[in-house]
């Protein structure tokens, strides 16, 4: 291939110079792709909590068998298996020394290990409370998509961060803490995590 | 109209292979070998040159490991090779009366 300073024979200095910013501009969007996450782990857990917070709405007013804690373990066992099977399927080489994929990768850790660890505990000294563990949920949702929204380099994931904190001072605010707050929590699922996969996903494959 | 002073762009990346990968390992932080080649669509032989040339600069870190049985070499930009890469775009974007240095 030729080399930029030998083929600048026919265009000015200045034209040249901005061919060569086309070019990077081109290459690093190409890059920014590559170093991009591409959604699933979100549009799993956005599917998964929704059908759970759904089924669960459907449980607390009669229309399904009580089956509140057993449900919860059921979803954190298929999520955690799930996400660590897609985890595995991602080729080492992408995610070494990818610092976009290591923020994505780490902001969500640490929500899951701060949910894990009040989900245990709380469960094992017997004070598990809905309020907290929604309240917990949303606000540590929002935190995540505010930083990966920054390492990502995908503005529009910071919708989904001021949603999530805005759910998060409805939960706070709201005097009786009903079956109606789960069907908040569902369908703010939609919207707040499955779409930013699904607009991950999109973006990964290049449609975006 | 600005001049173009050939002798403060960096002559490492000033080639458009080297600028090719600098400006996607910019944006990716790492790819292996068969990566970057399917995105430059350059030759084994040619994109080899080059990443010596940028490794001689100091401006990328190559390392050697195998996946499974498969043996891969996976790119790296450096800091130094960072701040070189910002340094040539400013300078493009001076040139073009983008962003004029101070």
């Amino acid at each position: 291939m030729a080399e930029t300073q030998d083929n600048n024979q026919n265009t000015s200095p200045s034209q040249q110079a901005e061919t060569d910013l086309a070019l990077i501009r081109s290459m690093m969007a190409a890059g920014r792709k590559r170093a991009g996450a591409d959604g699933a782990h979100l549009v799993l857990w956005g599917a998964l909590l929704m059908v759970t917070f759904f089924v669960q709405y459907a449980s607390v007013i009669g229309r399904l068998p009580p089956l509140q804690t057993s449900l919860w373990v059921i979803t954190l066992v298929i999520g955690w298996s799930a996400s660590f099977y897609l985890g595995k399927r991602m080729p080492r080489a992408e995610c070494e020394n990818n610092i976009a994929l290591i923020g994505y990768a780490n902001a969500w850790l640490a929500v899951g290990i701060t949910m894990a660890l009040y989900f245990i505990t709380a469960s094992i000294f017997g004070q598990l409370d809905t309020r907290t563990v929604t309240v917990l949920s949303a606000g540590t949702f929002g935190s995540a998509f505010f930083v990966i929204s920054h390492v990502l380099q995908v503005r529009p994931l910071r919708f989904a961060a001021a949603g999530w904190w805005l759910v998060m001072i409805y939960l706070v605010q709201v005097k009786s803490f009903g079956p109606e707050v789960l069907l908040v929590m569902g369908i703010s699922c939609g919207p707040l995590i499955l779409v930013p996969g699904l607009f991950l996903r999109r973006l990964a494959s290049g449609k975006g | 109209m600005a001049t173009y002073n050939y002798r403060d762009i960096d002559d490492f990346i000033h080639s458009r292979v080297r600028l090719m990968i600098m400006s996607f390992l910019a944006a990716a932080r790492s790819a292996d070998f068969t990566e970057l080649k399917k995105q430059l669509e350059v030759s084994d032989g040619n994109l080899s040159t080059h990443l010596s040339k940028l490794e001689e600069a100091g401006y990328v870190a190559l390392s050697k490991k195998f996946i499974g049985k498969k043996p891969q070499t996976l790119i790296s930009i450096s800091a130094k090779g960072d701040t070189a890469f910002k340094n040539y775009v400013e300078s493009l974007a001076e040139m073009v009366g983008l962003n004029p240095k101070k």
